[in-house]
């Protein structure tokens, strides 16, 4: 047994150990692309690796494009809360109508769809949002650990969340992708 | 369409998003080392390095404890062993075959590989109000989450789960609803109220009156 934890958590060093020196540059990059700051980004980066530390098993191999997405929504996400600190800012959480909420994702339009069109589609919603969709739906994350790892609450998860799928339901309307019911 | 269908579609709309992001992380990157952009962080390096090196040595004292435990354990059995060998050492050796087919059988069955509990949706205990009506329910591994639309258009989403997670009531304030406490929160985007009943913890939300929440818990508990 503790010959199998000492095992798991030598590779999982080696995972973080990697994720450190293979991403620092472009995490501190996009850290400092919303703040500005250099220092500010380093505190985030260095709380962004402490969330990833503790989310380390959700990495399967560090170095595939799901796994950079993850790493960088985390780094951003860290960012944005130190970015609404500094400016004392709260974040704006708000129930839309639900009436409005339903809408047909056929299963034939992903296939319609190319991934650069659906990078530009989920670019529209905006970060908050889009990392609690991505978290939930491409990472496979509880509300609780969302939570955990945007440092909200399990609500606002809920309501972030709500909102992501509607927006994105929105804009697969607006582009004719979907009809609503 | 189902919500498991519908889900599942968002899933895989995701998953090509992050592939796709993951790709442009990757070109970026790339671009980042052809500039030779370098940054200097003393500081950072320093903290990973502090968060790295207490493992390093929490792995020292777990496999020098090991081997301690390993020693003692071994010291301690040795003397039963030897016993328990002279005093088998008249019967016989081999054991029947009926008794090696019965530990085979009684052998335990490896653990299931990290397989996620399913979770049923909890059903709801009591009859909505007039002015709301169901529009979406999701399941969250343990917690059912109902959509409910309201014809005075404020819209509440409630959270039922068992009550073994317990009530998170750290920055609520407490009410009464006839004589049942309930933990409330207001704030300028939305209210929240939360409470238990019968073994389930309900959690609401809704973004424009608490007494939306109110008349509805009014309908849980009283």
């Amino acid at each position: 047994m503790i010959i199998i934890l000492t095992f798991s958590s030598q590779e999982e060093q080696e995972k973080f150990e990697l994720i450190y020196s293979k991403y620092k540059k472009l995490l501190l990059y996009k850290a400092n692309q919303i703040l500005h700051d250099m220092p500010l980004a380093e505190d985030a980066v260095s709380e962004a690796l402490l969330r990833i530390y503790q989310n380390l098993h959700k990495i399967g191999d560090p170095l595939s494009n799901q796994s950079i997405a993850f790493i960088v929504t985390i780094v951003k996400n860290t960012a944005l809360t130190i970015r609404r600190k500094e400016t004392a800012k709260q974040p704006a959480e708000m129930i839309d109508d639900l009436h409005k909420d339903s809408f047909n994702l056929e299963e034939h339009i992903l296939s319609e769809i190319s991934s650069e069109k659906i990078y530009e589609l989920l670019e529209e919603i905006g970060e908050e949002l889009r990392s609690v969709f991505l978290l939930k739906f491409s990472q496979d994350l509880s509300h609780r650990e969302i939570a955990g790892i945007l440092q909200i609450t399990e609500n606002n998860v809920t309501v972030r969340l709500h909102r992501a799928k509607k927006k994105i339901a929105q804009i697969l309307m607006k582009e004719g992708y979907v009809h609503g019911k | 369409m189902e919500n498991k269908q519908q889900d599942q579609l968002l899933k895989e709309l995701a998953q090509k998003y992050a592939d796709q992001y993951g790709y442009r992380l990757r070109q970026e990157m790339e671009q980042l080392e052809k500039e030779n952009v370098t940054y200097l962080t003393p500081r950072l390096d320093q903290q990973v390095k502090n968060l790295l090196s207490p493992r390093k040595n929490n792995k020292r004292y777990i496999r020098m404890f090991a081997a301690i435990a390993a020693c003692l354990v071994f010291a301690f059995i040795l003397p039963f062993t030897g016993q328990f060998l002279s005093q088998n050492s008249g019967e016989s050796a081999a054991p029947m075959p009926s008794e090696t087919a019965q530990s085979q059988q009684e052998q335990p069955e490896p653990p299931p590989v990290s397989e996620k509990p399913q979770y049923e949706a909890i059903p709801l205990q009591f009859t909505l109000p007039n002015n709301f009506s169901v529009s979406a329910v999701e399941q969250d591994i343990e917690k059912t989450i109902y959509y409910l639309a309201d014809a005075y258009q404020d819209p509440v989403i409630m959270t039922l789960k068992n009550q073994d997670t317990g009530l998170e009531t750290a920055g609520l304030q407490r009410l009464f609803i006839g004589n049942a406490a309930v933990y409330g929160y207001s704030c300028a985007d939305y209210h929240l109220l939360t409470f238990e009943k019968d073994g389930l913890v309900y959690e609401m939300t809704c973004r424009y009156d608490m007494n939306t929440l109110v008349k509805l818990g009014e309908g849980i508990l009283v």
